[in-house]
């Protein structure tokens, strides 16, 4: 259904052309260059974006590979990248399913039950979300210190604990999920109910199936944060084989000592269960999965 | 005894009372239609009846036990939406077959009973049909059909017919009166439109703003309407209603005058008129004749419009007495020009008539005594 343009649409479809171009370069000339490092011998931050020379050794460290260098030392990986990767896909995904389960449920219940405070409720938990992370940190610690000494597994320095705490960052979540449940109508559910359908038989049967897009992006976004997530990861996990993979990377660039090389392969790394998801995902997220249902 | 009875049925929504003291009893097998304006909470009982909404107060019972605080599960109820609200996401055997999976039943009897609905709907060759690919009359009888796989004891439809265009309405329609034949079924019904509910309708619930206005057989609301809004509300085109006086009355008969003059003799009951009372005529457009000239019992004024509809006529007739124009249905083949003055004569049983209250005196129909 293509409009009838005159011609003078040409010179702002150069434009346009022009604009998206030099959009698209800003935004992967950072991820080039990182590949670019990732692939140089040595560790230097600047270079050309076309290595001269191509490298593996960062890749060899970063896969838990040793490798001789160009004087016969043998180099051992430094530290446990898949390790980390996996530390950090497992956390992101019990994280996402949990935050998927909770903010659904929650999400429901604002959407279509009637409770008092519903409002001021929904609002506050907003309203708490916006206070920064980062300025908890403090009180998140000192929380988990003490939770560990009566429930080990989810003390300080335990995955059970990080993913505890990631759970509290629900609240955008339920806002998003609730917006969905509110455009799917309400006579759906009341049919249901009426064909003898529980409240929860209901949500489960009918309501989820016709959600599934709105929980794909909701899984993907959980999973992208939890997975890029640095500050309350970084004070709850403290030994070396713990750590998730934003945590850990930071331990190439020490002080004296930046290895832009490992650390570029162990951000490459990171980005692959990312895109990933995003690929699985994908087919899910699609419009159209509440039409016919009921006439608009 | 009767299947469902609401006994002084009151819904508030916050401090607005919108259904007021509604009685009410539905008969076993009763095709039962509530028909009113927009607005008037016909549609809000049938979710009272339904369970969707809680009763304020009063008492809902079915089958004699009382329901009120029973959800619709639990009501032995099936309900067709004005939206078709069906699953869109389930195919439409498994939409049909929803309701009795929830209940456990065996595969076999699943199977059994949605073919058993398919084949009485002509939905065989849909079953594996998403309701998006489906015609608006094929998803409306995949509701249906989700509603009778379960041989409730009560069917409720909210206005089913709405989306439809004119010719899958009158087929629809068609349908379920067959159906309501076949099942035996207690059906309650919800329309806004007036015809649908005359054609369906056993038994027929006139409302207005939250109350009942009349409850009857559709030919008796239409014979005998207890009042002026029931009268102006049943019959297409509505009745013409004309401002007139009480000049006599007797128990056989009242004598009134319009505002020209003319004297119009109503077969009615009149004994508790008082003379010179202000009353309402009301008379039905096919009641009116076309005659050369005035005399008594005559309706005279000038053509606003003319409407061949091929097999009659309807024109508007601006009087001097009609609150609104009067509409006569007259021939086809009558020779009438927009702008000619016409008489149009009505025979005295023909001729309703409401009093001051605007309730209807008793009229003493000749076919009935």
């Amino acid at each position: 259904m293509a409009i009838v343009t005159g011609k003078r649409n040409l010179l702002s479809h150069l434009a346009a052309h022009a604009g998206i171009l030099i959009f698209l370069a800003l935004v992967l000339f950072p991820f080039f260059m990182i590949i670019s490092i990732s692939l140089r011998p040595g560790n230097f931050a600047v270079g050309s974006l076309i290595p001269p020379e191509i490298s593996f050794e960062h890749w060899k460290l970063a896969l838990g590979i040793s490798y001789e260098d160009a004087h016969g030392n043998l180099i051992n990986p430094p530290f446990p990248v898949l390790t980390w990767l996996w530390n950090s896909v497992k956390i992101a995904t019990i994280t996402a399913f949990l935050i998927l389960a909770l903010s659904t449920t929650s999400a429901y219940a604002f959407a279509r039950m009637k409770f008092r405070f519903k409002g001021a409720v929904l609002n506050s938990i907003l309203l708490l979300q916006m206070f920064p992370a980062a300025l908890t940190l403090i009180a998140i610690f000192s929380i988990f210190d003490t939770l560990g000494e009566y429930i080990p597994w989810l003390g300080v320095d335990t995955h059970g604990g990080l993913i505890l705490s990631y759970l509290g960052g629900i609240a955008l979540h339920v806002w998003t999920i609730k917006g969905y449940f509110e455009s799917i109508p309400v006579d759906i559910e009341e049919a249901a109910s009426v064909d003898g359908a529980n409240t929860f038989q209901t949500f489960l049967y009918v309501l989820l199936p016709m959600a599934v897009p709105i929980l794909m992006v909701v899984f993907v976004l959980a999973f992208i944060g939890t997975l890029i997530e640095y500050p309350v990861a970084s004070i709850l996990l403290h030994q070396e084989d713990n750590l998730t993979l934003a945590v850990g990377s930071k331990l190439f660039l020490y002080e004296q000592n930046y290895l832009w090389g490992d650390f570029a392969a162990a951000a490459v790394l990171s980005g692959l269960p990312i895109t990933a998801v995003f690929l699985l995902a994908q087919k899910w997220i699609v419009s159209g999965l509440t039409v016919g249902g009921s006439k608009g | 005894m009767a299947q469902v009875t609401l006994r002084n049925i009151c819904k508030s929504f916050g401090d607005i009372e919108t259904i007021h003291n509604v009685d009410l009893d539905i008969e076993k097998g009763d095709l039962c239609v509530f028909v009113g304006p927009s607005g008037c909470g016909k549609s809000t009982i049938l979710r009272l009846i339904a369970g969707l909404e809680e009763i304020t107060s009063g008492d809902l019972n079915m089958g004699g036990v009382r329901v009120n605080e029973l959800p619709p599960a639990e009501r032995s109820i099936s309900m067709v939406f004005q939206s078709y609200a069906l699953y869109p996401h389930m195919d439409v055997f498994r939409n049909m077959a929803f309701g009795l999976k929830i209940a456990k039943r065996p595969t076999s009897e699943i199977n059994e009973k949605v073919n058993w609905a398919s084949n009485i709907l002509g939905l065989n060759s849909y079953l594996d049909a998403k309701p998006k690919s489906l015609s608006g009359g094929q998803r409306q009888r995949v509701a249906i059909g989700r509603a009778i796989v379960r041989n409730p004891d009560l069917f409720l439809f909210d206005e089913p017919l709405s989306n439809l265009d004119a010719a899958l309405r009158v087929q629809t329609r068609m349908e379920i009166a067959q159906l309501h034949r076949k099942l035996g079924a207690t059906m309650v019904y919800v329309t806004h439109d007036q015809v649908e509910a005359m054609t369906l309708a056993t038994r027929m619930v006139v409302l207005r703003a939250g109350r009942v206005e009349q409850v009857g057989k559709p030919m008796d609301l239409f014979r005998r309407p207890c009042n002026k809004f029931v009268a102006g509300f049943i019959g297409s085109p509505k009745m013409n209603f004309l401002k007139v006086t009480l000049m006599r009355a007797n128990e056989k008969e009242a004598m009134v005058r319009d505002e020209d003059g003319t004297l119009h003799h109503v077969s009615v009951e009149a004994t508790k008129l008082s003379l010179g009372e202000k009353l309402t005529l009301g008379v039905r457009p096919e009641r009116l004749d076309l005659v050369d000239s005035a005399t008594d019992n005559t309706i005279k004024g000038c053509i606003l419009m003319v409407e061949r509809l091929g097999d009659q006529t309807l024109i508007h007739v601006k009087t001097s007495s009609s609150t609104d124009h009067c509409i006569a249905r007259i021939p086809a083949e009558s020779k009438v020009e927009l702008g000619d003055t016409v008489y149009l004569k009505v025979k005295s049983h023909h001729y309703h008539l409401f009093d001051k209250d605007e309730q209807a005196c008793h009229r003493l129909l000749p076919d009935e005594t």
